[in-house]
């Protein structure tokens, strides 16, 4: 009896992903991760890579004729389970490394040839840019975009990037590089995605304006910028979170919007006013638990599997590679030498792997009893972990961050009268349940304050 | 505010050895039980203990006047009694509302050690005191370990009634019930055989009987009438499983008793309609509702886990190369802490993540088991109907979360103390949950129609 439940545990794992994962894909839904390595030559202070590395992706795993094969096994292993998900590729640094070409070689030649409702319509990299210094290795990579871009998938890097007001991590910042960065950046129509931390936080209205003075408009615009949700937020230092967000809904309703609070506040409530102001922002307030495709994560978790490339190995996020949280690992089969249909489960994961796919923050120890939970940006499952060993208690500070945040923009809200235009329904894009929430929840806290 | 800990109850540790060896327990015994035993036996002998529960509890802001129930837990809590009774009288002053206790015993013990221990609590508590004792048995199947026959309980029954019966209680009432825990295994195999049950449910009876029949005094009585056993944790169950254990639990209802639905729930571990029907004595030790305080202060996540914060526990377990065990351990610990050795940043870190993480689970539990079953459903595993209606599987899961939300468990199986292993529900949702639904919609029409 006690191994004969293990048998039905595997099967159920496998359905489980067949079921939820593989389906999804197939529609062209959700995402599959390759992780590829873990290193990196910056040094940013709020990384959990650099915190973490040897836990998440150990030293032995690099090795690059390992990776490079099983990646290809992964090409092959996507292709004959017709799947069409974008494909994103994870790394600490990679475009820098060897495995840069054979790893987008490997994806163009398998591609190339196939249909395109065959293929990903996108392969993202999140990347540091760290590879622009280099006039060579910048051309060869966009010439991999314009490959891609030829049959008929978007090779799309996310520059990660904080300001140079900000990037203190960086090890090449100066002014050329980031002239390089944004031309490169043009000329694809990449965004970037620049972290506030609670070590930056106090240079962010300078970096803000650096951002505009120097970068694209449109990715000025549209900038992400998100807040880092750790431990190492203070009192002073969401001081000056608060102070930041003063200053940007100030600049953004003058330079955006020419003051017109309406437009405004179908931005910060719905975020699509303009079409390219679409991007998370500190001073948004997005209701995201009344829109039914929302799980309440503002990441990729739940829809998306990981694969840690070198073994092979399924986790539930690229920050929580954990061996106790390690969910299984695809097999080769020894005849084939391909990915075998069947996953091995490892750590009793069902549980694990329930809590990942059907993720929903109101559902949640401390979240599911927060009067911000529906507008709330949400907790980091992974630094969850690293302080507390359990993946869904949020992190006390993050807590303390968005609930100080979120009172403040409220009352700044209320100050320059958009609730007063929600009560004489001037503004009309909020649902009746929408609207009453957010009223509710104004009047429930500006009574305190 | 969110971290204010509204605490009634605390568990406390008189021994860490036991004098059996259950193939299931839940304690992976070895030679570092003897040596905590010692220090817990020390702090007691000291008063170092009771001091250090003060401290913990100052740190922890709780009010003592709140602390109304004290569970004594081990090992085997009887096998020397001397050191703590002499906190007796120090432990009221520190808690003044303490008026119930509940332990468990193996009761192969000197009995003595029972009376001794009631007559401190009667001599020192100014109000009504209950003291619920339950006698772990395996029934006939002493063979696995626990090797007590019905002899040796009859003769420890009687020796104990024969000086209960003579002794006058002013304030204290002492309630006993008999619990046996059967390997999951053995209650599958055995149990298929009606025979077995009768034989079970007689030699319960009779003991049960026995004891009835030795209580002279008014001041003491023994809960229930009928007795069914507990398959122990954790489940290893298949789908095959879940469907035996719904034969055998319907075997059971030839019992033809009033109380037999209330023993069936307890029996099941703690599967009811009404779940605040099994904490109102503050039995489970999950840290939120009853905190467990070691000799030295520290705190782990439940009675069960008592000795995972003793280092040469972890040391012994690394050189025996008990890999499950260790991985066990490794998840326990993430729930250790020792309020003294903490700033009070850290403490309202722990009360934020531990404390109140543990308090909202019934909710997190209900979905994250909702969606684990209907996967299970899927997969033909447990009965497809909970595929297709997810009221009634809403219904089903209400009904387990006092079992498969139990925090020890599941940080061994799941990593997560929010949800079960599939097993567990394996267990109970082929068959298991239909029957104790139909039993108490019956009971509402009888109460109906009368």
């Amino acid at each position: 009896m006690k191994n004969n439940y293990i048998e039905q545990d595997q099967q159920l794992f496998n359905d489980i992903i067949q079921r939820n994962y593989y389906s999804l894909f197939q529609k062209g839904q959700g995402a599959i991760e390759f992780f590829l390595n873990g290193y990196c030559r910056s040094n940013c202070e709020y990384c959990y890579l650099k915190q973490h590395q040897n836990e998440l992706f150990p030293k032995e795993l690099y090795n690059k004729e390992q990776i490079i094969l099983n990646t290809e096994l992964l090409i092959k292993w996507y292709i004959d389970n017709n799947f069409t998900c974008p494909i994103n590729i994870f790394s600490g640094e990679w475009l820098t490394t060897e495995l840069a070409e054979p790893i987008l070689d490997l994806f163009y030649n398998y591609f190339k040839d196939l249909y395109n409702y065959q293929k990903p319509k996108k392969i993202v990299a999140p990347d540091n840019m760290n590879f622009i210094n280099d006039k060579k290795l910048t051309n060869k990579i966009q010439n991999y975009i314009d490959k891609f871009k030829k049959i008929g998938i978007q090779f799309y890097i996310s520059a990660s990037i904080d300001g140079a007001k900000c990037d203190f991590g960086r090890t090449q910042q100066n002014e050329d590089f980031y002239i390089k960065c944004f031309n490169f950046l043009s000329k694809n129509k990449f965004l970037c995605h620049p972290m506030i931390s609670s070590n930056n936080i106090k240079y962010w209205k300078e970096n803000y304006l650096w951002w505009v003075n120097n970068a694209p408009d449109y990715i000025t615009e549209s900038l992400m910028m998100l807040e880092v949700r750790d431990e190492t937020w203070t009192d002073e230092s969401i001081c000056d979170l608060l102070n930041f967000c003063d200053f940007l809904i100030d600049f953004k309703l003058e330079h955006f919007f020419n003051n017109d609070l309406i437009q405004f506040s179908k931005y910060i409530f719905k975020s699509n006013a303009n079409k390219i102001l679409n991007q998370y922002s500190p001073e948004l307030l997005q209701i995201h638990s009344f829109m039914n495709d929302m799980d309440g994560s503002t990441c990729s978790f739940s829809n998306t599997l990981f694969i840690r490339v070198p073994d092979l190995t399924l986790g539930l996020c690229h920050r929580l590679y954990y061996e106790d949280l390690i969910l299984g690992e695809l097999q080769i089969n020894n005849e084939t030498k391909e990915i075998d249909n069947t996953l091995l489960m490892r750590n009793n994961s069902i549980p694990l792997l329930i809590t990942k796919k059907f993720f929903k923050r109101s559902c949640m120890p401390h979240c599911e009893s927060c009067i911000f939970e529906p507008i709330c940006n949400g907790f980091c499952c992974g630094n969850s972990y690293e302080n507390y060993k359990n993946i869904l208690v949020p992190t006390m500070e993050t807590c303390q961050m968005y609930k100080a945040k979120y009172t403040f923009l409220l009352e700044k809200y209320n100050k320059l009268g958009i609730f007063d235009l929600i009560e004489s329904d001037k503004i009309n894009f909020l649902s009746d349940l929408e609207k009453k929430y957010i009223l509710n929840l104004k009047n429930q806290l500006l009574f305190f304050v | 505010m969110l971290n204010d800990l509204n605490l009634k109850a605390i568990t406390v540790m008189i021994s860490a050895k036991c004098n059996l060896n259950c193939n299931f327990c839940f304690l992976h015994k070895n030679t570092a039980f003897l040596e905590y035993d010692k220090i817990i036996q020390d702090a007691w002998k000291n008063f170092t203990y009771i001091k250090n529960l003060e401290k913990v509890l100052n740190k922890l802001k709780v009010d003592t006047t709140n602390i109304s129930h004290i569970t004594i837990w081990g090992g085997e809590p009887f096998l020397d009694t001397k050191n703590f009774n002499e906190n007796i009288p120090q432990l009221f002053q520190l808690f003044p509302n303490w008026e119930k206790s509940w332990t468990s015993t193996n009761f192969n013990i000197n009995v003595s050690n029972i009376v001794e221990l009631l007559q401190k609590i009667d001599e020192y508590t100014k109000k009504p005191f209950t003291f619920r004792i339950q006698i772990s048995m395996d029934g006939p199947y002493y063979k696995e370990g626990h090797n007590v026959s019905k002899e040796i309980y009859k003769q420890k029954i009687k020796e104990l009634m024969d000086i209960l019966n003579q002794i006058y209680f002013k304030n204290l009432t002492v309630i006993f019930n008999f619990r046996a825990t059967i390997d999951e295994e053995t209650y599958l195999s055995d149990f298929t055989d009606k025979t077995n049950i009768n034989t079970f449910f007689n030699y319960c009876k009779d003991l049960q009987d026995f004891f009835k029949r030795n209580i002279f005094n008014k001041k003491i009585f023994l809960d229930e009438d009928s007795f069914i056993p507990t398959p122990s944790y954790p489940s290893y169950a298949t789908t095959e499983d879940g469907l035996t254990f719904n034969k055998i639990i319907r075997s059971w209802s030839y019992i033809n008793n009033q109380k037999y639905q209330y023993e069936l729930y307890q029996a099941l571990g703690h599967i009811t309609n009404n779940k605040y029907l099994f904490t109102k004595n503050n039995e489970c030790g999950n840290l939120y509702k009853n905190l467990t305080i070691g000799p030295d202060g520290g705190i782990t996540c439940c009675s069960n886990a008592f000795i995972s914060n003793f280092q040469k526990y972890e040391n012994i377990i690394k050189e025996e190369n008990n890999l499950l065990h260790y991985s066990e351990l490794k998840q326990e610990k993430n729930y250790v802490f020792n309020p003294l050795q903490m700033t009070p940043r850290e403490i309202e870190r722990i009360k934020w993540s531990v404390f109140n993480g543990a308090k909202n689970n019934y909710l997190t539990f209900n979905f994250l088991a909702m969606h684990l079953c209907q996967e299970l459903a899927l997969s033909n595993q447990i009965q497809s109907k909970y595929a297709t209606d997810p009221i009634l599987l809403y219904q089903h899961i209400n009904l387990l979360d006092n079992i498969a939300s139990c925090m020890y468990y599941n940080i061994h199986e799941t990593k997560m103390p929010y949800i079960s292993s599939p097993s567990t529900f394996r267990k109970y949702l082929n068959g298991i949950t239909d029957y104790v639904i139909e039993n108490e919609t019956k009971k509402i029409k009888q109460k109906e129609n009368m």
